[in-house]
This record gives structure tokens, C-alpha cells and sequence, in this order.
């Protein structure tokens, strides 16, 4: 994929550092203080603190704009570590900690407390507005004997507004919709807006994957393409950013998805939109959508290696990991797909899975949408990618409702965080005492879990359910 | 517009400024390894790391042609399409933030996207868009884009997704699966069945650390990418082409667009794989009527231009033998419908080995027509006209003469000379004797000289008159020696016993006024070529003379005509 640059030394120990923090933590969420392993994992963080102190005799760990900081470089992170960057940014973030600044001379005896401090009293996210946090934990680490660490936290007007938050989504929606009358971008202006907007939806999907990942459970079946095409592009981005691939090639997939089923334009919408199944030529006429779609980005244009990218996205997105689907193949060269390819025809399968239609005598929930990718990952999908987007989304994806064992309905708001067991996702509860509230189906009371899935629910064959929650329209003060 | 204020002078950023409008101009003014550039790189950084050291931050205002810093002019410069603010003003960045951290690398990849600005605007990418693909850590601009600045969004827009949410939500909590109302008591928790989830333990997670995978880890790679958009294509091609109209195919088609461009891209590396399986594939759609006959042919003569031939000849003996035999069975797979693109790369091309290919080929293909060559032959480039007039030459097709006979008065007398030569190689016809003729009242020396030499070994009586008046002309004493030995030469190859006068006076010193040395050689070495005993007569003469430079200047002349060899200018050459 993209090709990273070796890290040098120095860049190599601020690694560590932050891998072992990260650890540290993680650890601490899951062994009791006295355990062996976490004595180890504090002791590794000492040792790693020791060979960084500066002139100052201190080491400051911070998060900015979802990159890790030691000191003032940038640590960066690769494919193979990034679940461990990811899971200290989320900590960052809920926390609202800024930089955590560690002088010279703590003790491991201060680092446990420290990290216990901040795996076991986590503020969970979505239960009330950021900045409210219930105590400072300047004072809380204080209380605890903690000198040597000094926490900075994110001033309240520091936060994204929500409007920030849905503004790429709508901004897709709306260039789409402009776009919708001309199937393709024509001009260079309306190239330049796609390049804008697709940059704004990667930028937001860095930032924050879990807040565009519940848009796309919006699902606006008047506009079905629209949002279609709005969500593939940033489920596609997200499962690329998971890769690891770079900004560069994030901003091209993102277009390519979001092209992906310009030709189904040019299908006559009657067919489209039949209710009822399909006869052989109107069979005919959508799986000709691929090619059109690949003819139709063709015309726009100077042939960037985006526009290529696109091209390829358009012709392979209906096209199976064993060469069939279609378009029927005919030239006997292609004989795998790319890695665009593959993972378009993932996310776009997903989406229109879950995508209530009316002509469907039943529709999908999200965890039946999942579990089709699993039972054909490896025959119509790349096994490794469809493993990955399972990670992201969990068992039970945003937009399922459930009910839980402990007899609550609920529905599912986000995917369990980086390097939780994949049936553990946070669930906004629906019914009961505890109404409006989100839990985190990974919270345990000692070895047990609080609460698990049951069953899923499909009430009115609704399928997917909007996992967002409206007050993210209101223009915040 | 904004209003031009003076700079603000005392203000270290000012020099910070400076600093980056050098380096940013070194970057286009020299390639990317030069010294000064690195020199002035350095000193950017330097600069930019010890103010951030000290201020933690820099933030730049932009402005139309200007940076701010706290409101104060830190840069300006004009002209315009130089100044920084402008590229950057142009492209919607409005403000520019440089962040303590800053790394070396991130200064010279910030400079590097504005010293391409200008490049990029041809191209698909913008300077935001290159900005933003680097993802700096310590380099961030606000971009004022109104299309995603939330005025621009259309009220409705998000009240449509507001409406959306809720009337769905609603339906959620009309659904009979909730109406029950909570359950009490706690419920066992499901678990995906283990077929399910084995399917995804065979494979590993595609961030996982395992060893790389070969296939998914090249799929990116820029080759790979321009072979799986060609084979795209040609599935298109073949799936699709009873679907378009012969307007599909045509040389604006953006079918043919794209193909045109994967040649190109190939061609530039060159990629003969690539260029090969364009070649069968297409050859063999053909064949099967999957895409209109000669659609092989629009496609190559469109992306094969005189210019990347050339380019791919200048190569060649730079290269390993099988690519110089590839670009050669190539080239020559090409050359039906690359005539008048390898026309135009032989008449430009100044490696004779690459003329010799170039020349080969085209013999090999379908043949020159005279009309390929006419176009040429007008152009307004010297060197091509002449090129042009070579290849004429080549063709022997009688033709040519009429343009020949028109590009005597070319303007350009490099051009003249090649016309004086590719006239002789027609034989003594009277145009071209007239042509010949004619030219010796040419106004450049080294023409009238070739004339004349032409005119030596092709003339005939009626030309005898034309020279004549040249050699009794008032000036030609003073004409180029060269010049005077051709004309000489070519008289006495014509006039032979009637020479005899002239020259026997010419070669003696006159008494009143000066005859110079050189044309009294060279009426020597004329006589040479008049095979006759009067002749000899008047060499051996000559060759007793007191002047040492003209006894021997006769007995070579003496000893050339026993030989037999020519003297004077009027031999083959
Ligand atoms: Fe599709
Ligand atoms: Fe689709």
C-alpha cells in the first residue's frame, strides 16, 4: 500500500512510549492492581519515561487533531499499531485531556494510579455535553498521590460544535444531489467542489469515524442514491483509513465511492424503483449500471490517476473475489480486483443491505447485513477486508436494535471502541427506567459483563435504524 | 484589493518571509537536488525553527498579494504570478499556521506544492488539494470555501436530514417489537454461531501484523494502477461496444481518450509490456468486429506524436538490447498509422542513428506520399524544411522538383544549400539546369559555390554563358576562394578548349592593378580538368614560373589531369 517511511531512532523510542502508555492503560482496564502483568507494564512506562526526560526533566504526551505528540514531533502510527494509537487518542478524547506531562522522578507506584485513574473512571462519551466532566482529573490524580503527572484538558470552546460534525455529510448530500442532474462532475469547478468535499468527509472521518459512521444510518430513502453514494464513500474511508492507507489515497477512494454508481443514473428509474422482482432484460439494464458508471466518469475530464481510480471502483464494484457477478468478463486479463475495488464492493454492499427498499418482503438489520459479508467473505468478498470492516462495525453495527439480557430495548449508537471484543457496542436504551441513557455493553461488574445482545429485533421491517441523534442538527450556541 | 502598506521591516517574521520567497523561488529555478536549493531550505528552516522555538506558533493572515502578521504586511512581491500570497489567495487559503515541531521535511514539502502551483492549475490537482494529500503535523491553512462554509449549505439541506431522523425514529417507536414495553428479569445473551465467525479466523485482519500479502500490498502501486484502468477499458470495449454508436469510438470519445492517454503514460515510461498488449488486444477486438476496424490505428496515431518517438530514439543505446529491439518491433507495428509522426521526428531529429531507424521505418511502411512531404515542406522551421527537402531528395520522384525549384528562394540559405543538393541528385534536366543556373546569382556565397559544382558535373553549353558571367563579374576577384575555385572548376568542365583564354590570362599577374593570388590558383587548378595539349602547354609554363606558390600550384595541377582526377570544383562529390 502506501509506502511509509522508516521511522528513525528517536521516532522509533516515541513509539514506544506511546504503545507503552497505551498498553498500560489497556492493561489496566482488564487486571487487578497487584497482578504481575500490570506491575510489568508499569514498569516498562518508567523505564520508557527514563530515556525520554529533557532538559526540563519533563516528557509531555498530547493529542492534536487525532495524532499522538511526544513532545513537539508527531509519533506516527502504522497499520500494525494503529489500534494502540487509536485506542490513546479515544482515551484523550473522553478524557478531554489535552497533554499529559510527566516530570522527572515519578514512581511506577504514581503510573499505576495513573493509568488505573484513567481506564477505570473513563467518562463514556454521548451520555451529556463534552466539558462536563463530573471532576477535574488534575485533582482526582492529586487526591491519589499522583504529583509526578500533570493532566491539561481541552477547553470547552475547544470542542467541535455539532453542526461541524453532520457539515461534510450534508455538504456530500448536497453536492450529489447537484450533481445527481448532471450524473458526473463536467467542469473543473464541479471537480474541485468533489475534490473539497471528499477532503472535508476524510478530514471528519479522522477526526472522528464514529460520528459519520452513524450518519449513514440516516438513510433517506427519497433520495436513495444520494445517500447511497454519501455512504459508501465514508464507509469506504473508514475501513481505508483502517488500512492504513494515506491522506492521499483516502482522498481518492473517497471519490471513487462516491462515483461508484453514476450509471445507475442513467438506468431508467422505473426499473430502478420497481417494486417486485425483476425480469431478465430489466436484469439486463442494471447490470450494465457498472459499465455505464465507468463511461459516464470517463467523459469527465482530464484522466487524473483519481479519475482512473474511479473508473476501476465504477467497473469492479458489482464483481466478485472469484471473478464473477458482473459485468460479465470477457478479456480473460482481469483476474483479480483492486484493493479500491474490494473494498467498495464490501461497503457498498453493506449500505444497500441495509437500506429498507420497498420492493424487499424483508429487510436487513445491520447484524444480518454483517453476517452476510462474513458467510461470503472469501467467495464474493476479500475474507481479510470483510474481518477488518467487522472490526470497525461490530457484530452488531450502528442502527440495530436490540434488546439486552438485562430485558432493556435498545439501539445500537456506536461500534465497540478499537480493541474491544466485537459484540460489545455502545447502546443508546430505549425503554425503561434508564431511557435516553448510553451504555457501553464492554462495562463489567468483576468478570461479568453489566449487559450483552439477546436478540436482535427487526419491529415493522424497518431494518436499519437511524443511530443518530437529531439534536446533532441543532445549530449549537 | 487590499491596500499596499509598507513592510513591516523590524518584524523577524518579515525575514521568515524573505527566506520563503527565495526558497520557493530557487525550488523552480533549479532542479530538486541543487545546492541552493538545500541551501536555502536550510536557512528557512533555521529561521522558521528558532522563531517557533521562541513564539510556539506563526500565524500568516493571506491576503490577495500579501502576508499579515497581527495586521502588519510581513511579504509582498510583484509581479503577481510570483507572489506566494496570490497562489495561495487564488486557491481560497486565507490564513496559514506554522506550528513549533515544524520538521525540515514538511518546510520543503510546503515549498515544494507553492513552487508547483502553477504547474498544478494545467493539471487535475489544486494547491489545497496538494496541500492537503502532504498532511502536515505542524503546517495548517483555513481554506474559505464557500461551498462548504455552512452559508452555502443550503438551509434545507440539514432540516432535510433533521426530518428524516425523526420520522424514522418515530417509526421505530410505533414498531410492535418495542410496543411490549421492558421485560423483566435477565434474558441469555446470543452468540454468533461459531461457522459464522470461523469463516473470518482462516483469514487474518488485513491490519494485522502478519506477513505482507503480496497481492493487496501492490494494488496501489502507480503502474498497477495505469494496467488495471487499461484492462478496464478493455473490458468495456469488448462487453459494451454494441451498446455506442461508431460516435463512441471516435478520436473525441472519451473511450478513446483513455486509451490514448494509458499509450501515452506507457510510451513515457516506456512500458513495453504495456504497449504490446495494447497492441494484441485491440488487433484482436478488431478481428472479432468487437470494435470498428481501424480503431487500433486512431488510437496509435493520436498517442504516438513525432515528439515521444523521439524521446523513445534518444533512448535507445542507453538501453539494454531487448528494450531497443522491443521499441523497434514496436515502432514498426505502429508505423502504418505513425507515418506523419515519424515524418516529423526524422525531419527534427539530429542523431543520425535515430534518422537511420526513422528513415528505415518509414521505407518499411506503406510509403512516403508527396503530399506527407508538401506539408513539410511549407513549415516555418528552417531545420524541418530542410529535413523535409533531404527526405525529397530520397524519394526520386521527379515530382519534387517543382517544390525544389520554389525553395531556391527559401530564406534561409541552410535551407538553399539542401536545395542545391537535392537538385543535382536529379540529373541534368533543363528545370532542373535552369534551377542550378539561376542560383548562381544567389546571394550567399556557400549556395553559389554548390551551384556551381552541380552545375560542373550536370551542364551543358547553355549553362556555359550563366558561369561565364559570373567569372568576368566585377567582384568576382573578390569572392570566397572556395567559391571562385568551384566556379572556375565548373566552367572549365563545361567550356574546356574554349576556356582556354580566360583562364591562361587568369592565372597570370596583370599588369596594371592586382589580380589576386587565389584566383590565379585556382585558374590553374581549372586547367587541370581541360584535358587537352594546349592546356598542358600552359601549366608547364605555369610550372616554370618565378613564384613558388604558383610553379606549384601548376605541377599539382599538371600531375592531377594526368591522373585523371578532377581539379577545380567541378567533380562529383
Ligand atoms: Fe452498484
Ligand atoms: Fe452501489
Amino acid at each position: 500500500m502506501n509506502a511509509e517511511r522508516p521511522p528513525d531512532p528517536l521516532e522509533r523510542s516515541d513509539q514506544a512510549l506511546v504503545l507503552a502508555l497505551a498498553a498500560a492503560v489497556r492493561t489496566a482496564s482488564y487486571y487487578e492492581p497487584a497482578n504481575a502483568v500490570m506491575r510489568q507494564a508499569c514498569a516498562s512506562l518508567a523505564a520508557l519515561l527514563a530515556a525520554h526526560y529533557g532538559e526540563d526533566g519533563t516528557v509531555t504526551v498530547g493529542v492534536h487533531s487525532h495524532s499522538v505528540f511526544v513532545g513537539k514531533s508527531r509519533v506516527r502510527s502504522s497499520a500494525a499499531t494503529y489500534a494502540r494509537f487509536s485506542y490513546l487518542v479515544d482515551l484523550f478524547t473522553d478524557w478531554g485531556i489535552t497533554t499529559l506531562t510527566f516530570f522527572a522522578g515519578v514512581t511506577e507506584g504514581e503510573l499505576l494510579q495513573l493509568v488505573l485513574t484513567l481506564a477505570r473512571e473513563r467518562p463514556t462519551t454521548g451520555t451529556g455535553p463534552a466539558g462536563s466532566l463530573a471532576f477535574d482529573l488534575d485533582d482526582l490524580l492529586a487526591k491519589r498521590g499522583v504529583t509526578g503527572v500533570r493532566a491539561d484538558l481541552l477547553s470547552g470552546s475547544g470542542a467541535p460544535t455539532a453542526t461541524a460534525k453532520v457539515e461534510a455529510y450534508a455538504a456530500a448530500m448536497q453536492l450529489g444531489e447537484e450533481l445527481a442532474a448532471e450524473k458526473v462532475p463536467t467542469d473543473r469547478t464541479q471537480a474541485r467542489r468533489l475534490r473539497r468535499v471528499t477532503q472535508a468527509v476524510v478530514d471528519q472521518t479522522l477526526r472522528d469515524p464514529s460520528s459519520l459512521l452513524a450518519l449513514t444510518t440516516i438513510k433517506d430513502f427519497d433520495r436513495y442514491l444520494l445517500s447511497h453514494s454519501t455512504n459508501v464513500a465514508i464507509l469506504a474511508v473508514i475501513l481505508g483509513q483502517r488500512l492504513g492507507l494515506s491522506k492521499a489515497r483516502l482522498g481518492e477512494l473517497c471519490i471513487a465511492a462516491f462515483l461508484h454508481d453514476s450509471g445507475k443514473l442513467e438506468v431508467l428509474p422505473e426499473v430502478l424503483n420497481k417494486p417486485g422482482s425483476l425480469d431478465e432484460q430489466e436484469w439486463e439494464e442494471v447490470r450494465r449500471h457498472p459499465v455505464l458508471a465507468a463511461y459516464a466518469i470517463l467523459g469527465t475530464g482530464r484522466l487524473s490517476p483519481s479519475v482512473m481510480r474511479a473508473v476501476v471502483v465504477a467497473f469492479e464494484h458489482h464483481l466478485r473475489e472469484d471473478m464473477s457477478g458482473y459485468p460479465r468478463l470477457r478479456t480473460g486479463l482481469k483476474r483479480r480486483m483492486t484493493l479500491f475495488g474490494k473494498i467498495v464492493a464490501i461497503v457498498d454492499c453493506y449500505d444497500a443491505l441495509t437500506t429498507a427498499r420497498s420492493y424487499r418482503e424483508y429487510n436487513f438489520t445491520p447484524h444480518e447485513a454483517i453476517l452476510y459479508l462474513i458467510a461470503n467473505a472469501g467467495t464474493h468478498f476479500d475474507r481479510k477486508l470483510v474481518k477488518t470492516f467487522v472490526e470497525i462495525m461490530g457484530l452488531y453495527p450502528p442502527g440495530t436494535l436490540v434488546e439486552l439480557t438485562s430485558g432493556e430495548f435498545g439501539l445500537v449508537c456506536a461500534a465497540p471502541a478499537v480493541g474491544l471484543p466485537f459484540d460489545r457496542p455502545r447502546v443508546r436504551i430505549l425503554t425503561g427506567d434508564r431511557v435516553g441513557s448510553v451504555v457501553d455493553l464492554s462495562e463489567r461488574e468483576g468478570e461479568t459483563y453489566c449487559r450483552s445482545v439477546a436478540r436482535v429485533i427487526n419491529p415493522a421491517n424497518l431494518g436499519q435504524v437511524p443511530a443518530v441523534d437529531p439534536s446533532i442538527f441543532e445549530p449549537s450556541s | 484589493m487590499t491596500e499596499q502598506r509598507t513592510l513591516a521591516d523590524n518584524r523577524p517574521v518579515t525575514a521568515i518571509c524573505r527566506q520563503l520567497h527565495r526558497a520557493y523561488r530557487d525550488m523552480r529555478l533549479y532542479p530538486a537536488e541543487h545546492p541552493v536549493v538545500a541551501e536555502s531550505l536550510g536557512l528557512l528552516a533555521g529561521l522558521l525553527d528558532s522563531y517557533l522555538s521562541e513564539s510556539g506558533l506563526l500565524l500568516l493572515e493571506v491576503q490577495e498579494d500579501q502576508l499579515l502578521q497581527d495586521g502588519e504586511p510581513v511579504y509582498s512581491h510583484a509581479p503577481r504570478p510570483d507572489n506566494m500570497a496570490f497562489l495561495m489567495f487564488r486557491d481560497g487559503i486565507r490564513s496559514l499556521t506554522f506550528h513549533a515541531g515544524l520538521e525540515t521535511r514538511e518546510v520543503e514539502a510546503f515549498v515544494r506544492c507553492l513552487a508547483q502551483a502553477n504547474d498544478l492549475t494545467e493539471s487535475d490537482h489544486d494547491l489545497v488539494t496538494r496541500l492537503w494529500e502532504q498532511d502536515f503535523s505542524h503546517i495548517d491553512y483555513y481554506v474559505a470555501d464557500p461551498f462548504l462554509g455552512g452559508e452555502v449549505l443550503r438551509e434545507g439541506t440539514i432540516d432535510v436530514l433533521r426530518e428524516t431522523v425523526l420520522r424514522r425514529l418515530d417509526q421505530v417507536r410505533s414498531g410492535e417489537g418495542l410496543a411490549g414495553g421492558p421485560r423483566t428479569g435477565r434474558l441469555q445473551a446470543i452468540r454468533p454461531t461459531p461457522v459464522d465467525l470461523s469463516r473470518l479466523d482462516s483469514g487474518e485482519s488485513a491490519t494485522g501484523e502478519g506477513p505482507a500479502d503480496g497481492s493487496q500490498r501492490t494494488v496501489d502501486e502507480a503502474a498497477d494502477l495505469v494496467r488495471d484502468f487499461l484492462v478496464v477499458l478493455l473490458e468495456i470495449v469488448s462487453t459494451d461496444s454494441r451498446n455506442y454508436d461508431s460516435a463512441s469510438y471516435g478520436e473525441e470519445a472519451p473511450l478513446t481518450r483513455a486509451l490514448v492517454r494509458v499509450v501515452e503514460t506507457y510510451l513515457e515510461g516506456p512500458d513495453w509490456a504495456g504497449l504490446e498488449l495494447v497492441l494484441e488486444q485491440l488487433q484482436q477486438l478488431e478481428a472479432q468486429g468487437r470494435c470498428p476496424a481501424g480503431y487500433l490505428g486512431l488510437v496509435m496515431s493520436q498517442a504516438v506524436t513525432a515528439e515521444r518517438v523521439g524521446r523513445l530514439l534518444a533512448r535507445e543505446g542507453q538501453e539494454a538490447p531487448p528494450d531497443t529491439e522491443r521499441a523497434k518491433r514496436f515502432l514498426r507495428a505502429v508505423s502504418p498509422w505513425t507515418t506523419s509522426a515519424l515524418l516529423e521526428a526524422l525531419v527534427v531529429a539530429e542523431d543520425r542513428s535515430a534518422r537511420k531507424h526513422l528513415l528505415d521505418l518509414l521505407e518499411s511502411g506503406p510509403g512516403l506520399a508527396l503530399e506527407q512531404l508538401a506539408s513539410l515542406l511549407e513549415d516555418s522551421r528552417w531545420y524541418v524544411v530542410r529535413n523535409a527537402v533531404q527526405l525529397a531528395a530520397g524519394m526520386r520522384d521527379s515530382a519534387v522538383v517543382p517544390h525544389l525549384e520554389r525553395l531556391r528562394r527559401h530564406p534561409d540559405a541552410r535551407v538553399r544549400r539542401e536545395v542545391v543538393r537535392a537538385l543535382g541528385g536529379f540529373g541534368a534536366g533543363p528545370v532542373v539546369l535552369r534551377a542550378l543556373a539561376a542560383t548562381l546569382d544567389d546571394e550567399d556565397s556557400s549556395v553559389r559555390t554548390l551551384a556551381a559544382r552541380a552545375l560542373g558535373w550536370l551542364g551543358g553549353r547553355e549553362q556555359e554563358t550563366s558561369l561565364l558571367a559570373q567569372v568576368e563579374a566585377r567582384d568576382f576577384p573578390l569572392r570566397p576562394q572556395e567559391e571562385v575555385e568551384a566556379l572556375l572548376g565548373a566552367y572549365a568542365a563545361i567550356a574546356r578548349e574554349r576556356a582556354l583564354p580566360l583562364l591562361d590570362k587568369m592565372w597570370r599577374r596583370r599588369l596594371l592593378g592586382a589580380r589576386p593570388l587565389a584566383v590565379r590558383l585556382a585558374a590553374l587548378k581549372a586547367l587541370a580538368a581541360v584535358p587537352s595539349a594546349a592546356a598542358q602547354a600552359v601549366l608547364r609554363e605555369a610550372a616554370k614560373s618565378g613564384e613558388s606558390q604558383i610553379r606549384k600550384a601548376a605541377m599539382q595541377a599538371l600531375q592531377d589531369g594526368q591522373s585523371g582526377r578532377s581539379g577545380g570544383g567541378g567533380g562529383r562529390p
